[in-house]
């Protein structure tokens, strides 16, 4: 493996790939609503795709938008990036695709952006907090620190014009059908209404999808079942596995 | 009836108490180790900080040790500034 961070360099991948599956694993059961989530290449955890789906009653209605995600080697001591495949004019995106957003950020280098340690990455972030986040910068874009000083300045009119001025409104809008193509060409029915949008599937993940025994190869229960009497860890026959040891 | 006890297998459970069932660092139960360990327990135990927020003490310490300004050392959870209790 190519990717080998300085500080870590000794430590084995193998924290990060049980964080990650057990992550993927968690939002296949329960997806975070507005959000599709697969990986790029099935036998490599590292790199994510999702689709994000605009949220109704904002300029992204049904749109349809797919990022790739990328985790270092340390996750999740170090936090991923985020690009977008789709064209994004947001103040926060660079032209390449590429998210600027103060959670994904080390809360050590850079100490002149303004970002305060609080605001950045830690540890305790997850996929879940960072797609969460994504989602309410699309709508509230961060004009303090743009990645696209164009949109920014264009989005500022928009907004201080209360929609008078419609250049930033019509970009997104021609962006967002756009990105519908896409999701036909995927099969996929991006929800228009609140009440779509909100609903959780409850469907399993399919069956062809990763076998995470692959990835996680433990005995711990990992199903949070109906029943939660939170008994269950290392309560099975299979004792004395610590649930650590690697297969 | 009479019953003769022949011999018998004491049997014990532990847990640690903590207001949370997994760390917020590397996601594994606190029953369990973290990843650079391979036996739970003593060897690897939780720490609480002031705030009240449990880790596995690697993890913690990992992520402390990372950050170089002092203004960093947050609780990861509730981004306090960081003090074991």
């Amino acid at each position: 493996m190519a990717l080998v961070s300085t500080r870590m360099a000794q430590q084995p991948t193998s924290s990060a790939l049980r964080a990650l599956a057990l992550e993927y694993k968690g939002i296949l059961e329960e997806p975070v609503e507005g959000f599709r989530v697969k990986l790029v290449k099935e036998e490599n955890l590292f790199e994510w795709e999702v689709a994000i789906f605009g949220p109704p009653d904002t300029l992204y209605q049904g749109g349809y938008f797919k990022a790739h995600l990328k985790f270092p080697p340390d996750y999740p001591y170090s936090p991923p990036t985020v690009r977008f495949l789709t064209k994004v004019w947001h103040p926060n995106v660079y032209e390449n695709g590429d998210l600027c957003i103060s959670i994904l950020h080390p809360p050590g280098d850079d100490p002149q952006s303004g970002e305060l340690p609080c605001e950045r990455w830690n540890p305790t972030q997850n996929v879940r907090t960072i797609l969460l986040s994504v989602i309410s910068l699309l709508n509230e874009p961060n004009t303090f620190s743009p990645a696209n000083v164009d949109a920014s300045v264009m989005y500022r009119r928009w907004r201080d014009s209360k929609g008078k001025d419609k250049e930033y409104e019509n970009i997104i809008r021609k962006q967002v059908t756009v990105s519908r193509v896409e999701a036909e060409k995927d099969g996929v029915v991006v929800p228009l209404t609140l009440e779509d949008y909100c609903v959780k599937p409850k469907e399993k993940p399919a069956s062809d999808s990763v076998d995470l025994a692959d990835f996680y190869d433990d005995d711990y229960d990992l199903d949070d079942d109906d029943d939660d009497d939170g008994s269950d860890y290392g309560a099975g026959d299979d004792g004395e596995d610590s649930g650590n040891g690697e297969s | 009836m009479k019953v003769k006890i022949k011999k018998w297998t004491g049997v014990a459970v532990w847990k640690w108490t903590a207001n949370d069932d997994s760390c917020g660092i590397c996601r594994m139960p606190f029953e369990a180790c973290c990843p650079d360990c391979r036996i739970p327990g003593d060897d690897c135990p939780l720490v609480w900080g002031q705030c009240s927020h449990p880790f596995h003490i690697h993890c913690i310490m990992k992520w402390l040790s990372s950050q170089q300004m002092a203004a960093a050392q947050l609780c990861p959870m509730c981004r306090q500034g960081w003090r074991f209790r």
